[in-house]
């Protein structure tokens, strides 16, 4: 995460650039698109597991958010209003395509466990790096989705604890109390019994 | 070790090192991985989890096509004067300047009494004084538990998918504002989960649909 001083700096740069967009300034939504779209690409990676729908969810989330901008209000960091409705529209995303299954394929665990330049001439490295990647995939499909929320925003983009309760509209005492849950499920996961062999 | 002393010994450590991001495993857990291929990947996955927080790179190209995507989009809310800052949350909207607008709040608060039992209540209210030749308007729907609201009508060719409302805090009440050129009459109605059509029983008229249903009407 930026440092505090880099916090209020976004927080000028947002307020002002949002009163450009809400004088008919378009073009001025061009540098807040360019300020997050990084990180709501991340959290969307993060909660769908799909390099593919995180882009498709990241267009959308920016479309919504210019539709609804007269709806902020600045007393409010911009940061956490764009983040709320990356979560809402995540979730609306995900009861909408409730069967369809996670996008194998460059996924999440890609990016969390990368290739390096040297792996595909090293048969075991590769083949250690995707036993760990279906690890990793297997362990978060396990999370129930409000706990999965949760972790990939506390624990994965290294939101606050209060930022991550603001996103969702919650008690910082629930978001905790999730994300001790969400832990306990994946160190379950991460060290279960199955010893004799991968379960996933 | 074992994988199964080194399992126990995982989770032993995992407990403490979630708010320790980066931290080093133990030597022990190291030894164990270095010759079983199984709890190397464990140990890679949970690592995996624990590292810094980073952010990935959107793929290429993403800032243009959200840009193109804003400049063809109908559903503009610039182009008007900026919006004062509202004091708290969306029940404060009626602003003084709004609320001249409502001599017909009181038959807007009746019909809401008579239809507080139907799941989708809605309210349209005129939010500033018309700016140049458009008016804007804020529609919202109260529908908890839906998955997706939007607003079809006359002005965006009654597409379902075009206009969708937003519940940006979670509380059930869909909203969206729009520019409309004023001077005429427009019918809408609300999509509820793509499926389910619903009039707004806080429009000043409905009208018949021809379908078993009614059209609201927005006469700016």
């Amino acid at each position: 995460m930026p440092e505090p001083a880099e916090h209020l700096t976004e927080d000028y740069l947002d307020v002002i650039d949002v009163q450009r967009v809400r004088s008919g300034d378009v073009d001025a939504y061009s540098a807040i698109v360019h300020r997050y779209s990084d990180r709501i690409f991340s959290l969307a990676l993060r909660i769908t597991g799909s390099r593919e729908d995180a882009e498709e969810a990241t267009q959308e989330v920016f479309l919504r958010a210019y539709r609804a901008i007269n709806t902020y209000h600045p007393d409010r960091r911009f940061f956490t209003w764009i983040y709320t409705i990356a979560v809402n529209h995540l979730r609306s995303r995900r009861r909408r395509s409730a069967r369809r299954p996670l996008t194998a394929a460059l996924s999440l665990a890609e990016e969390l466990i990368p290739d390096s330049d040297g792996d595909a001439s090293q048969p075991e490295q590769h083949a250690l790096n995707q036993s760990a990647r279906r690890l990793v995939e297997h362990a978060l499909s396990r999370l129930q989705p409000a706990y999965r929320e949760v972790f990939a925003l506390r624990q994965l983009s290294g939101l606050t604890t209060r930022e991550v309760a603001d996103c969702l509209d919650l008690p910082e005492s629930t978001v905790k109390t999730r994300l001790r849950r969400a832990r306990h499920q994946l160190q379950g996961v991460l060290t279960e019994a199955g010893v004799e062999g991968p379960s996933w | 070790m074992t994988c199964s002393k080194f399992a126990e010994a995982l989770s032993h450590w995992l407990a403490g090192a979630w708010d320790t991001r980066g931290a080093s495993p133990p030597q022990e857990l190291l030894a164990h991985a270095r010759d079983c291929s199984l709890c190397r990947a464990r140990l890679a996955a949970t690592q995996a989890l624990l590292a810094p927080a980073a952010v990935f790179p959107a793929p290429a190209g993403v800032e243009g096509r959200i840009m193109d995507r804003i400049r063809a989009d109908a559903t503009v809310p610039a182009q008007t004067a900026p919006v004062r800052a509202l004091p708290g949350r969306r029940r404060h909207w009626a602003t003084a300047a709004a609320r001249t607008r409502y001599a017909l709040a009181g038959r807007l608060v009746a019909a809401a009494a008579v239809l507080v039992l139907v799941t989708a209540l809605t309210t349209i209210a005129v939010m500033r004084p018309p700016v140049q030749d458009h008016v804007e308007v804020h529609l919202f729907l109260e529908a908890p538990g839906a998955e997706y609201v939007a607003v079809a009508g006359d002005w965006n060719g009654w597409r379902t998918d075009a206009q969708p409302l937003l519940d940006v805090d979670g509380d059930g009440v869909w909203e969206i504002r729009l520019s409309v050129p004023r001077g005429r009459e427009y019918q809408y109605q609300f999509v509820v989960d793509g499926q389910q059509w619903v009039h707004d029983p806080r429009a000043s008229f409905q009208i018949d649909d021809g379908y078993g249903g009614m059209n609201s009407v927005l006469d700016i």
